[in-house]
């Protein structure tokens, strides 16, 4: 049912953001052009350099926070409303696992982000491409032969691998986080939005704490690791000291993410309660 | 043979210091036409939605088909809720994807041709249909599936009389006959006719369960007319007995 779910959810989503990711790409070719013509003509005067060279990437600027921004609102729109509000009535009568549902309303969560993230690199990119073609396959050309001069320690492809990994991680477990305080928002009778917003502070506030007392402590050995590896072993040491620490934060945030999603089941199989 | 669908012991559900249920025991056999029947505020949605796994009750135990409401019982079970639960976003032709995807049951054709009928088109987005074709789509959609148990909660509430016949009509022609169908409402005289048996909640408990055709050997006067009779409500006269 997994699968199911999930398909529907990012029906929903490209429905919503796919025009906005359009847009972002067409401004980037917008940019391009508009930054050659400018850079060409040199002295345009203020007001023509302001409406070619300025207001494009003005506009780009604001609509990738936009998009960010609105990206943010869809997460916790869906989950609310998708799971909380009337359209409950619909979802949690479907033969699915309250955890299928969580895990659906994340893993698209997470797809609209890393989309919505390579969709402003592409968006540099086409401001690129457009802008000089001929310099950017140049550069382009440059990179593995810049790579293949560089003697890279043995592991760092892990550790890039680990690194993706973690950053993906990172942004589940946020969102994670956030349905947390949203299932934690609706045991309350009234103002269910506003308890929601209380409770990802506190969340955020005890999560701190915990990192403090727990985390200095590691943080302080990974730094004394680091050095430690420069002396003794080199840039070896050093790779494989940052994984070491990169899988430690991994697995905090494994362990978080899991919290919050047996958390926010717990609150959902138990304390479920439709307006 | 009738077999037990529905069973529940001792049901009892708290919203705080209100018990919106309060012990119900109620066993339903597969077959048959049900009318839960009972007052605003007596427990019927309640009800429904503990059946559905909607709301955990508080205390007592709730098997339908055996099990404990869970993704096993919503297969078997076909829910008309008392509002508009369709997500803004779709369109016709997605209610009728999703009902297909998740609905072993689901006979996507009669959906098809029922929604042809009421001249709705595939790509018609929900969010602009009038209210009421969203209520007859949303009944379509769950009369459209062969389930075992139909859980319709107030459906000819607030709607004119041709809608009622409307909404009637498609229950009674879509219905598996095999499963059962438990119709919450306070419209007794809608619904009398087709009712094979009479639930009667009261203040979240079970006070009365019968046959229709025995309510009317027994009592010699309709559902309706008993029901009246029940719950029948003294209206303030503006204190004139207290100042007598």
């Amino acid at each position: 049912m997994l699968g199911k779910l999930i398909k529907y959810d990012l029906r929903s989503c490209f429905r919503k953001f796919w025009v906005l990711w359009a847009a972002l790409a067409a401004l980037g070719v917008l940019n391009g052009f508009t930054i050659r013509y400018v850079l060409e003509k040199g002295q345009l005067g203020g007001f023509l350099t302001f409406l070619l060279g300025i207001l494009p990437i003005i506009l780009m600027g604001v609509l990738v926070i936009a998009i960010g921004i609105m990206a943010l609102v869809y997460i916790c729109e869906r989950f609310y409303k998708g799971l909380l509000g009337d359209e409950g009535y619909l979802m949690f009568t479907l033969p699915a696992t309250t955890a299928e549902h969580i895990a659906s309303k994340c893993i698209v969560a997470l797809i609209l982000e890393v989309i919505s993230a390579l969709a402003a690199a592409l968006t540099a990119f086409l401001v690129a491409l457009v802008y000089d073609p001929s310099s950017l396959f140049e550069f382009l050309g440059q990179i593995p032969k810049w790579l293949a001069q560089i003697e890279f320690p043995r592991g760092t492809g892990w550790l890039i691998a680990e690194f993706v990994i973690l950053c993906l991680v990172v942004i589940a477990v946020s969102n994670l986080q956030i349905y947390q305080a949203i299932a934690i928002g609706h045991l309350g009778q009234k103002h269910r939005g506003g308890l929601a917003l209380l409770a990802y502070v506190g969340i955020n506030m005890a999560v701190s704490i915990l990192v403090g007392l727990l985390g200095d402590r590691s943080i302080n050995r990974f730094v004394g690791m680091i050095s430690f590896s420069f002396d003794e072993t080199g840039l070896h040491g050093v790779v494989s000291s940052i994984a070491g620490g990169l899988g430690v934060t991994l697995l905090w945030n494994l362990i978080l993410g899991a919290v919050f999603f047996f958390g926010t089941k717990l609150i959902l199989d138990k304390k479920l309660n439709l307006e | 043979m009738a077999t037990e669908l529905v069973k529940c012991m001792g049901v009892t559900r708290d919203f705080g210091p209100v018990k919106a249920l309060d012990g119900v025991d109620l066993t339903l056999e597969s077959g048959k036409i049900v009318g839960l029947l009972g007052p605003n505020g007596s427990g019927k949605t309640t009800l429904l939605k503990i059946l559905n796994g909607l709301l955990q009750p508080t205390s007592g135990t709730v098997l339908v088909g055996g099990n404990k409401p869970g993704p096993l019982t919503k297969e078997l079970i076909s829910y008309l809720p008392d509002r508009g639960y369709f997500p803004d976003w779709m369109n016709v032709g997605d209610m009728i994807d999703l009902f297909d995807d998740f609905y072993s049951d689901f006979d996507r054709q009669k959906a098809e041709d029922m929604c042809r009928a009421l001249e709705l088109e595939s790509g018609r987005r929900i969010k602009n249909l009038s209210k009421g074709t969203r209520e007859k789509m949303q009944l379509m959609l769950v009369m459209s599936r062969k389930a075992r148990l139909y859980l319709l909660d107030e459906p000819i509430a607030g709607v004119d009389p041709a809608a009622r016949d409307f909404i009637m009509q498609t229950i009674l022609t879509n219905y598996n006959e095999d499963g059962t169908v438990l119709i919450s409402t306070h419209l007794i005289g809608d619904v009398e006719q087709v009712l094979d048996e009479a639930v009667f909640l009261q203040q979240g408990r079970v006070v009365l369960h019968e046959s229709v055709d025995s309510i009317r050997e027994r009592t010699g006067e309709s559902v309706d007319a008993l029901f009246r009779e029940m719950f029948r409500a003294q209206a303030w006269n503006g204190g004139k007995d207290d100042a007598r």
